[in-house]
């Protein structure tokens, strides 16, 4: 009967580790409904540091952070949520609002703007996933048309061409427009300025002159990572080194 | 020992002496010519055999000047060794950098210095301020050689063509109505650096400094035939306040310069000097014309251009006590400088608050525009649904030489009643507008992601994009088999030759007569043969099949396999009691055998 009750527990107990995430995540919202943002952020940040990457654990520690008044941190896990969920509008809408409360305004920050911001934000609600799906549905369709036209003499009829050149264009269009977003949003790599002002310096060493200064919030690009120093660069095209725990990639 | 003792005593009892030996004199310098560009020093030297503590003078009002800078101090002792006997002299100099108003007299009135509590009046200097250089133009001939004492006569720039220009964009406007002034370094010769502006005092004027940077606005300008790169240094609105003429004096600005060198060593390695030089603009009058009275709304409160306005009131559903954010904008050409909110006027339904500036957009000097907004906090004091005052704002339009007035009505609020008694604060820093805040947190409904890659950037999920690829020859082959099998009955009948013999065997083991067995198991060779060729089997004599199967390349071995499987079958028919007829079995895996090897030879 012991041996029985000791097989029950081990059974049990991956059961209770798999829950366990889930209650953190819930105790967590709580605090942070209660407005204990310090709690909130803490309970979120275990989490996301145990390896769960979850776009509304990502979005919920941005709005603790942002509350706490923690703007770095705040626009950091915004980006990760939007990486992980692209389609949210509330979270491209803090995103918004906690950059138009940063010292630094850089280009591109205030959102997308340009002939292509439409585009771009129906590539975001769709998903990487989707539009990924839609070429591979779209490639499959083109290759059994193919197999269909090409096993028959005269297999190719006017119609079946249609098809195929429509297949071909969605699989093109979608495989396209997919490669874009997967480019937009995890091709370059990029950084977050944690700090409240960071010089940038023109090479990875305090003795370096400074170029340029970041504040706090600053979302700029990773060029390359030496000895403790990142190259970062702006949308402008300038670029320097600063400390690598002076920004955190997103 | 005792020689080097004296001396030591010498130089403290020198010393130690008192200051009856101090002088005190005044000099200003250059000696020659100065004008209204010229950077005059002002030179305060005190020397004595000692001097003692010396207070800061206290420049007396000067005519036609004003101080720059200073003073500098520098101290200069010297001993000397006559005879045995040592004699110090000592000298302060307080230097003042002195800058001229304006063409004319000048005086610098004696200066009083207290020496050791002992006060000395220096002489008053007096001297005739010339016309300096203002505009760009031609500039005057080089001075002398390098060592013309350039200590003693600094060097004013007459001959190095940089001038300081302003200019306003309209000499003639309205009171109220802006108009821009640029202040610009024309400059023929390397500009390396100006050290700032000093500007005139704008009476009658209102001004507003614009954004200027002197590298990033740098034109190119041809004046009398000579090109200029010309550099904005100061760019304001200027508005009067009066009518009548009403000039902007000089502005006065320092410049450094690059000068080609006199020095013909220096000059062919093309290295230059650098001089500051002053420059000053030159006068500018403005004709500020009154406003005409005819026409003047009671609503004016003098703003001057051409504006609009836009409303904005949210949110437009409250409860009562709640605050609701009035946005006012004013946008347009002109300046509101000075000039009061757009008038809201009172209402019994709501408690207004005093407005306050959230946004303010000025142009640049090519571009004289404003954009100004205001806001409002209204905050209802009863339920119901009612309408918020109109807003009103009036101007004065110089292009059309009339006064506009612009008015708006503000959407209608819908006010419920509130929770609580209604509490309305006094100031207006205890109301705050409904502020954009966060989306709050998302609650958790399904379980959390684990995370990982993507699903559209796995491998697997990316080499599903080659397998279609891969499996097109695949089903073309497969879908022209199938389609020949469909239409090919020879071919359909060849390929299925083997599945034929087989059934007709496996029938022919059910046949329980010997003779029929054999003659079952004959017919299947025959017949697969027959089919393979897709000809009748009927008729077909050994000496053909077995022909036909040597065309089709299968070996004598086979061939005499099949031959004798067949004759064993006629013998066993015929001849029922011999022994080879009892062996049904082998009879009939002989024949499967030879099934399986003509498929694989044919």
């Amino acid at each position: 009967m012991r041996t029985l009750a000791i097989a029950a527990l081990l059974l049990a107990a991956p059961a209770a580790q798999a829950a366990e995430p889930e209650d953190s995540f819930d105790r967590a919202y709580a605090a942070y409904s209660q407005g204990n943002w310090d709690l909130a952020a803490e309970g979120f940040r275990t989490l996301a540091r145990q390896g769960v990457a979850d776009a509304r654990l990502e979005y919920n520690l941005a709005g603790a952070e942002y509350k706490r008044g923690r703007l770095g941190e705040a626009v950091l896990h915004y980006e990760r949520a939007r990486r992980l969920d692209p389609a949210d509008d509330d979270t491209r809408e803090n995103l918004a609002l906690v950059r138009g409360k940063l010292r630094d305004v850089l280009p591109g920050d205030s959102g997308d703007e340009g002939p292509l911001a439409g585009i771009r934000t129906l590539q975001d609600r769709l998903g990487v996933t989707v539009q990924a799906l839609v070429a591979l549905v779209a490639v499959w369709i083109g290759a059994i048309l193919v197999v269909a036209g090409g096993s028959r003499a005269g297999g190719f009829t006017p119609a079946r061409s249609w098809l195929l050149a429509g297949a071909g264009a969605i699989a093109l269009l979608a495989g396209l427009s997919w490669r874009a977003t997967d480019a937009r949003l995890y091709g370059t790599p990029r950084a977050v300025v944690l700090s409240a002002s960071v010089e940038a310096l023109a090479g990875p060493g305090l003795e370096n002159a400074a170029v340029f200064t970041l504040h706090e919030g600053a979302t700029v690009e990773v060029r390359a990572e030496r000895d403790g120093w990142m190259q970062v660069a702006l949308p402008t095209g300038a670029s320097g080194w600063v400390g690598a725990r002076a920004a955190e990639r997103i | 020992m005792r020689t080097l003792l004296a001396a030591v005593l010498a130089i403290l009892a020198g010393l130690a002496a008192r200051a009856d030996d101090v002088r005190v004199s005044a000099n200003v310098f250059p000696n020659g010519r100065i004008t209204d560009t010229t950077q005059v020093r002002l030179v305060i030297q005190i020397e004595g055999s000692s001097i003692p503590d010396v207070s800061t003078p206290h420049l007396p009002a000067m005519k036609n000047l004003r101080v720059g800078a200073g003073p500098q101090t520098s101290r200069n002792s010297s001993y000397s060794f006559v005879n045995g006997r040592v004699d110090s002299s000592n000298t302060l100099t307080l230097t003042y950098v002195l800058l001229p108003s304006a063409p004319g007299p000048a005086e610098i009135p004696g200066v009083d210095v207290v020496v050791g509590g002992t006060t000395y009046h220096t002489q008053p200097i007096r001297f005739v301020v010339q016309e300096g250089r203002s505009g760009p133009g031609a500039p005057a001939a080089p001075r002398g050689r390098m060592d013309d004492d350039a200590l003693a006569e600094p060097d004013d720039g007459s001959d190095v063509d940089v001038s300081l220009e302003a200019r306003v964009s309209d000499r003639e406007v309205f009171v109220g109505e802006p108009t821009t002034l640029e202040v610009a370094i024309y400059a023929a010769a390397p500009v390396v650096g100006f050290n700032g502006l000093q500007p005139p005092a704008l009476g009658g004027l209102w001004s507003d400094d614009l954004a200027v940077d002197a590298n990033r606005d740098r034109r190119s300008e041809t004046v009398g035939g000579r090109n200029y790169t010309v550099f904005p240094v100061s760019r304001k609105v200027l508005i009067p306040t009066r009518a009548g003429k009403i000039t902007v004096d000089p502005f006065l600005g320092q410049i450094q310069v690059r000068r080609s060198s006199r020095d013909p060593f220096r000059s062919f390695f093309a290295i230059g000097d650098f001089v500051n030089i002053l420059r000053k603009t030159r006068p500018i009058e403005i004709t500020a014309k009154p406003l005409p009275e005819e026409g003047r709304p009671a609503e004016f409160t003098g703003a001057v251009g051409s504006y609009r306005m836009k409303l904005a009131a949210a949110p437009a559903s409250v409860a009562v006590g709640d605050a609701v954010a009035v946005h006012v904008t004013i946008e347009g050409r002109g300046s509101l400088l000075g000039i009061p909110p757009p008038h809201l006027a009172a209402a019994p339904e709501v408690k207004t608050y005093e407005p306050k500036v959230i946004e303010e957009e000025k142009g640049t000097a090519d571009r004289l525009s404003i954009r100004k907004t205001w806001e409002w906090i209204v905050v209802p004091v009863r339920p119901g649904e009612f309408k918020l005052p109109a807003i009103t704002f009036a101007y004065f339009d110089p292009q059309e030489a009339r006064y506009e007035v612009v008015s708006q009505d503000l959407p209608v609020l819908t006010v419920r009643r509130g929770e609580g008694p209604v509490e309305v604060g006094t100031a207006r820093a205890e109301v705050q507008a409904p502020t954009k805040d966060i989306a709050f947190a998302k609650r958790r409904t399904t379980l959390l992601s684990e995370g990982g890659e993507p699903l559209a950037r796995r491998p697997a999920f990316l080499a599903l994009f080659a397998v279609p690829w891969a499996l097109v020859p695949i089903g073309i082959w497969w879908g022209r088999r199938r389609e020949r099998l469909l239409t090919d009955t020879g071919f359909a009948r060849s390929r299925r030759a083997a599945r034929a013999a087989a059934r007709r065997l496996a029938k022919a083991a059910d046949r329980p007569d010997a003779q029929a067995f054999h003659q079952a198991v004959a017919h299947a060779l025959v017949d697969y043969v027959a089919d393979r060729e897709n000809r009748s089997g009927a008729g077909l004599t050994y000496d053909q099949v077995d022909d036909l199967l040597a065309r089709r390349g299968v070996d004598e071995g086979l061939r005499r396999r099949y031959r004798g499987c067949l004759e064993r079958c006629d013998f066993a028919r015929f001849v029922p009691d011999a022994p080879a007829a009892s062996n049904r079995t082998e009879i009939l895996h002989e024949a499967r055998a030879i099934i399986v090897a003509l498929e694989e030879a044919w």
